[in-house]
């Protein structure tokens, strides 16, 4: 009689607990499903308060949720996870949380929350992780670690300043971050090359101009849209047009059409360049512009915006693209329009090849547009 | 026994003020969009008046809001400005309740002046709607637990200003509005408030547009869609469009709708009667020109902020006074009775008395911080917040 007495208590304790982690699995896989257009929010609500009032023994399987899960989904899941660590019972696993963080290949954001968590509950031991993380895979958690070099270093001198700045470097893709190590070593004549180090395209082919007034010419589809033909003459704006050359010097890899070429008004702009892969990989182009633009790889229209003079700004636009081993052809339509303000005369570009994190990548061998 | 009529007195008004309701703000320039705080706030902004002061993360240019006795606002933080914050604090003492933070799944480049968190977020009471200038839409119940996500930048990736995004939603009828208008893709939505799911949506002017909606009460409920092109009042369950103004707007300031006229930053200020709103407009007078600041009417004055605080008769447009403030100005005035709160963007604080027959300064008061946000008020309080810090103002 005890005997079933204390089977029924345990029996009964193995009920009430407060995750069974079949459960916990349901849960995560109904917020996986949300996606586009509200879908699947509804059931990813239930699954949610299901999941949120779970024990800290679920946070492992949350994390290993997020690899793979979509934007919208990282965000439930996140939102979760704070909420067990805010009021779920037991104890944090701190174990797992730190093999996670550990794992580069896993979610950058969701291991870059677990440093988070770790800093504010063992920031000694966050503070201390820092100093093997500058080169993570997270640009959260690299940035921080940057961040420590370079306040330490600042109490340095000589060399010992000169070669904690080198190392800063090394994991350093903010802008803010790269321009100050820049700025500081060049001090001490070390010459960074930005170009090399954002891994910005800096030679271009160029055609042009093409008529633009009105704006009309966003969706006209002029000859370089239909063939790459670099010895081709072509009817342009103003005569006929040839493909040229082009190649920035700026540290900062802009192209400034209006300045290398012409400030033309009303305008359609080409240009083409080639970026060598040494593998078949996705990656992002960064791109900064004032001015309509167009942007086609490898053939396929990759992304379009019609948007004039509402500022250019350093890694403005980013565009997720897959690139094939061998040489992948990059055309890029400029568009200006007529605004006579001062500050609408920019027709410039800023083009950047990085991997997900913002880390600039080099191509095999750079691009002669003279060829 | 003479003692008991005090202490029963003190009690009774202890337990009758407990038991008032707290007067909520739950939005951008407050639950009627006016900016007018029914209760008295204080006439002085010192030291001495702030009752409390809180840390905020990152950058905000969004205003707080109140629903009972919690304030929420947004932030934004990272070097990418990818982390959106919602925070909540006891309105009383500023003791945080607690903090939820998200990811940004849209554009997070903005103007440096503006921030990813720039939006104000609303409210129905029930849940908080938190937006940015990304086009993400949170939900959330009143204790920050999720309720839905919405990446409209997700879902329609065209639909991003390089400026950065700052129309700040409004409910109604358990709906959501949000405007996401740009020069390329343009849209308003309808969400249901219940799980994001769109009732509708709208196809916008191609525009870069930075105001946010109104809502008016007659002929019925509706919401005003104001962009470069104008005025469109539509259901705000159905989207349905139920008159236009097509005489054009501006798309930084937002409307105005006291009584039974809305004020229209547009060409100056244009006043349309909601009863007769296809009718020529009531008068339209093109001095009266706000710049970032929306207009506001207290005291039985219009009045608009841009280098000088400007006074206009509301039912004629001609200009009473006008009064050098110390701008510029990105927040919108608030007011109570006779008093106009404006913050600068200097991070100054002034309290102007419009009663009299030009303005008057009578307290101002120099945070020490840039102050981008339009305050909010509630049970005699105000709250205002800069990048770094959120601030509650009080007798």
């Amino acid at each position: 009689m005890r005997r079933s007495i204390i089977s029924s208590v345990f029996i009964s304790s193995l009920i009430c607990l407060p995750i069974a982690s079949a459960d916990v699995k349901d849960d995560l896989a109904k917020i996986l499903k949300v996606d586009h257009r509200a879908e699947g929010n509804l059931e990813a609500q239930v699954a949610y308060d299901s999941l949120s009032t779970t024990s800290k023994a679920s946070l492992p399987a949350i994390l290993k949720a997020f690899n793979g899960a979509n934007p919208l989904a990282i965000n439930y899941l996140r939102s979760a996870f704070e909420v067990i660590v805010a009021n779920g019972e037991g104890e944090l696993p701190m174990g797992e949380l730190v093999s996670y963080l550990k794992e580069q290949s896993n979610h950058q954001k969701a291991r870059a929350m677990v440093f988070d968590l770790i800093k504010k509950t063992s920031p000694a031991q966050a503070d201390q992780m820092l100093d093997g993380m500058i080169t993570d895979s997270s640009a959260d958690i690299r940035f921080q670690a940057v961040e420590k070099i370079l306040k330490r270093a600042d109490e340095l001198s000589g060399d010992e300043k000169k070669d904690a700045y080198i190392k800063a470097l090394k994991g350093a893709s903010v802008e803010s971050q790269v321009t100050k190590i820049r700025d500081t070593l060049k001090e001490v004549n070390v010459e960074v090359d930005l170009q090399e180090h954002f891994g910005l395209l800096t030679r271009w082919k160029a055609i042009g101009p093409f008529d633009n007034k009105d704006m009309k010419s966003f969706d006209v589809v002029y000859p370089p849209e239909t063939e790459l033909d670099f010895s081709a003459s072509y009817e342009g704006m103003e005569g006929d047009v040839q493909w040229q050359s082009i190649q920035t010097d700026d540290p900062m890899g802009s192209v400034d059409i209006a300045k290398s070429i012409a400030p033309y008004k009303g305008a359609v702009m080409y240009l083409y360049s080639e970026y060598e892969s040494d593998q078949a990989q996705d990656v992002f182009f960064r791109m900064a512009t004032a001015n309509a633009w167009k942007l086609w790889v490898n053939g396929e229209l990759v992304f379009a915006r019609e948007e004039y003079h509402r500022g250019m700004r350093w890694d403005q636009y980013r565009v997720g693209v897959s690139l094939k081993k061998g040489a992948n052809k990059i055309l890029f339509k400029i568009l200006q329009n007529e605004q006579e303000q001062d500050w609408a005369q920019k027709y410039e570009v800023q083009f950047r090849v990085c991997d997900e994190s913002g880390q600039g990548l080099r191509p095999l061998a750079p691009f002669d547009p003279t060829k | 026994m003479s003692y008991i009529r005090p202490v029963l007195l003190i009690t009774m008004i202890i337990a009758f003020t407990h038991n008032l309701p707290a007067e909520d703000w739950r939005q951008f320039r407050g639950n009627d969009l006016s900016g007018v705080s029914a209760s008295p706030l204080p006439d002085v902004i010192s030291g001495d008046t702030i009752k409390w002061e809180v840390d905020l993360p990152g950058r905000g240019v969004s205003a707080p809001i109140v629903v009972g006795d919690r304030v929420y606002v947004s932030a934004s933080s990272g070097f990418d400005q990818d982390r959106l914050h919602l925070l909540c604090f006891n309105k009383q003492t500023g003791t945080q309740i607690f903090e939820r933070q998200f990811w940004a799944t849209g554009r997070t480049v903005s103007h440096p002046k503006m921030s990813n968190a720039t939006p104000t977020p609303c409210s129905d009471g029930e849940r908080i709607f938190v937006t940015f200038s990304s086009n993400d839409v949170i939900c959330t119940d009143l204790d920050g637990n999720l309720r839905w996500f919405r990446g409209m930048n997700y879902d329609y990736p065209n639909a991003t200003n390089s400026l950065g995004m700052s129309s700040s939603p409004v409910v109604i009828d358990e709906t959501l509005i949000v405007q996401v208008e740009s020069d390329a893709d343009s849209f308003a939505f309808g969400l249901n408030v219940k799980d994001g799911t769109e009732r509708w949506q709208l196809e916008r002017p191609r525009k870069a547009n930075w105001t946010s909606p109104t809502i008016v009460n007659k002929p019925q409920p509706l919401v005003l869609l104001q962009s470069a092109k104008g005025i469109d009042a539509i259901e705000p369950k159905t989207g349905k469009s139920v008159w236009k103004f097509d005489s054009g707007a501006s798309t930084i300031p937002s409307s105005l709708v006291s009584g039974e006229v809305v004020y229209i930053p547009s060409n100056g200020i244009t006043a349309i009667d909601l009863n007769k709103p296809n009718d020529e407009a009531l008068w339209n007078v093109k001095r009266l020109r706000p710049s970032t600041s929306s207009p506001i009417l207290t005291n039985g004055m219009l009045l608009t902020v841009g280098s000088v605080l400007t006074a206009a008769e509301p039912d004629t447009g001609n200009k009473l006074w006008e009064y050098r403030v110390s701008g510029p100005f990105s927040a919108s005035p608030i007011a109570s009775g006779k008093h106009v709160y404006l913050f600068s963007e200097n991070g100054l604080a002034q309290v102007v008395d419009v009663s009299e027959e030009e303005g008057k300064l009578i307290s101002d008061y120099d945070f020490g911080e840039k102050i981008l946000a339009t305050p909010a008020a509630s049970d005699g309080a105000i709250f205002v917040r800069s990048d770094g810090h959120l601030w509650k103002i009080g007798n």
